[in-house]
């Protein structure tokens, strides 16, 4: 029975340590700053179209590990569900998830950040074009 | 340009790099990477469900790692349909279940005789708790995870031909993978110590790595579907069952490798894996375990 001290002192070990560095707000803005600073490749403006978003992502490789990004972006009214992929298109060769807008609609882009953070992924940057196709930069926890 | 933040971070990473390399020197643990319970669902509140079936068994005969005859035709042949769980409170705290059906047939020799043996029910209950640090940077995401496990005595520990030997067990697991748009690898360690039953039976303690390395040489982000290509290597050492038990644990070491192919679109996922015998050192004359076949299919809400 020697394994179980050793089982249950390992298993407060890790919990120890995961807790340190731990999945909250604080830990997101750090991280995603670091990776701004550091891994960033920005987005082209060129690549936007009017009422859409395109949003920089870290991480999102795998459509199919993906699906909690759509799953987090679904309960945004302002998404236009008859554009793009049910309004939302990702991209996994470059990282990049593209939003269709409902034309007129403030967009929550911070609430967006939040979604994405909480679909287990690190948003970077997104660019957002109005209507009139003026582009604009945003940046989470700015 | 020094940059305070980023030391942080970096001597973090260091610290759980090094502690849980650490861990890996003093035990070991595994389950073969399953896409449903373990690349998803990652967003806070997801859950999935997945149904596994596996096979294995042989009529070969090992002593060692030597084959030797057969005459009294001793074999044994287990299927298993799992049916598997998974919930995530967030991206680094899971839960999961796996619960198998077993059917299960073997000849046994009892006084120079072949006595063929069946049973057939519900097994032991797995409930794992994985614990999951992610790092995700441009193009790829890795995670380190850790996940201690209980198996329930649920399967019947009765009769000649038990599906369990009735008692209480711990898992521990280490796990690392990395995923590009391309690539994937995932090494996964781990160890169970198994306690004695209410028989007195006790099937031995079991160490097991498993190595996956994987492509993803097809998606299409307008129907979010693709395939990956991977292929497995899993390791085994089991220790001695007691005298008492009376299911098929056999002590020895074991390496199977072979492919698996997944499919996924949307949410769902398919996966179809065989794995051969490499190599089978049992520490007494018994059955090799052959050839294991897979066959699983999920979906993640």
């Amino acid at each position: 029975m020697t394994t179980l001290p050793v089982f249950l002192a390992l298993l407060k070990l890790t919990v120890t340590l995961l807790a340190i560095d731990g999945h909250g707000y604080k830990h997101y803005q750090q991280h995603t700053e670091t990776n701004r600073k550091f891994l960033s490749k920005g987005i082209d403006a060129s690549e936007i179209k009017p009422n859409e978003v395109i949003m920089e992502v870290h991480g999102i490789v795998c459509s199919f590990c993906a699906q909690g990004v759509k799953k987090k972006l679904k309960k945004f009214t302002f998404i236009d569900r008859s554009r793009l992929n049910k309004g939302i298109s990702m991209n996994v060769k470059n990282q990049r998830i593209t939003i269709a807008i409902k034309p007129g609609e403030t967009v929550d882009m911070q609430g967006m950040f939040k979604a994405i953070l909480d679909s287990g992924y690190e948003p970077i940057s997104a660019l957002i074009a109005d209507e009139q196709g003026n582009v604009r930069s945003v940046k989470p926890g700015c | 340009m020094f940059d305070p933040l980023n030391l942080v971070v970096n001597m973090r990473r260091l610290l759980l790099s090094s502690i849980v390399l650490s861990f890996f020197m003093v035990s070991i643990n595994s389950f073969a990477h399953q896409p449903v319970m373990d690349m998803a669902p990652r967003w806070k509140g997801g859950y999935g469900f997945q149904l596994r079936y596996e096979s294995y068994g042989s009529d070969t005969l090992l002593d060692g790692d030597s084959k030797v005859p057969n005459p009294v035709g001793v074999d044994f042949f287990v299927d298993k349909s799992w049916f598997e769980g998974v919930y995530t409170f967030d991206r680094s705290k899971r839960i999961t279940f796996k619960l198998p059906y077993i059917r299960q047939v073997r000849t046994k020799a009892i006084n120079a005789v072949g006595v063929k043996q069946k049973n057939s029910g519900v097994g032991d209950l797995i409930i794992g708790v994985p614990l999951k640090k992610y790092f995700n940077r441009g193009a790829e995401t890795s995670n380190w995870g850790f996940t201690p496990s209980l198996r329930l005595p649920t399967g019947s520990h009765s009769g000649v031909y038990p599906l369990s030997d009735g008692s209480w067990d711990l898992g521990l697991d280490f796990s690392y993978s990395k995923e590009t748009n391309k690539f994937y690898s995932y090494y996964d360690l781990f160890y169970w110590h198994n306690t004695e039953g209410e028989r007195k039976m006790q099937e031995g303690n079991e160490i097991g790595l498993d190595i996956n390395w994987g492509l993803l040489p097809y998606h299409n982000n307008n129907t979010n579907s693709g395939i990956f290509l991977m292929w497995d290597i899993s390791a085994r050492h089991h220790d001695k069952s007691n005298s008492v038990t009376l299911t098929d644990a056999s002590a020895g070491f074991r390496i199977h490798s072979g492919p698996a192919f997944i499919l996924y679109r949307e949410t769902l996922m398919f996966r179809v894996e065989y794995k051969l015998k490499v190599y089978e050192n049992l520490q007494e004359i018994g059955t090799s375990k052959g050839n294991v076949f897979q066959i699983s299919a999920g979906i993640t809400f």
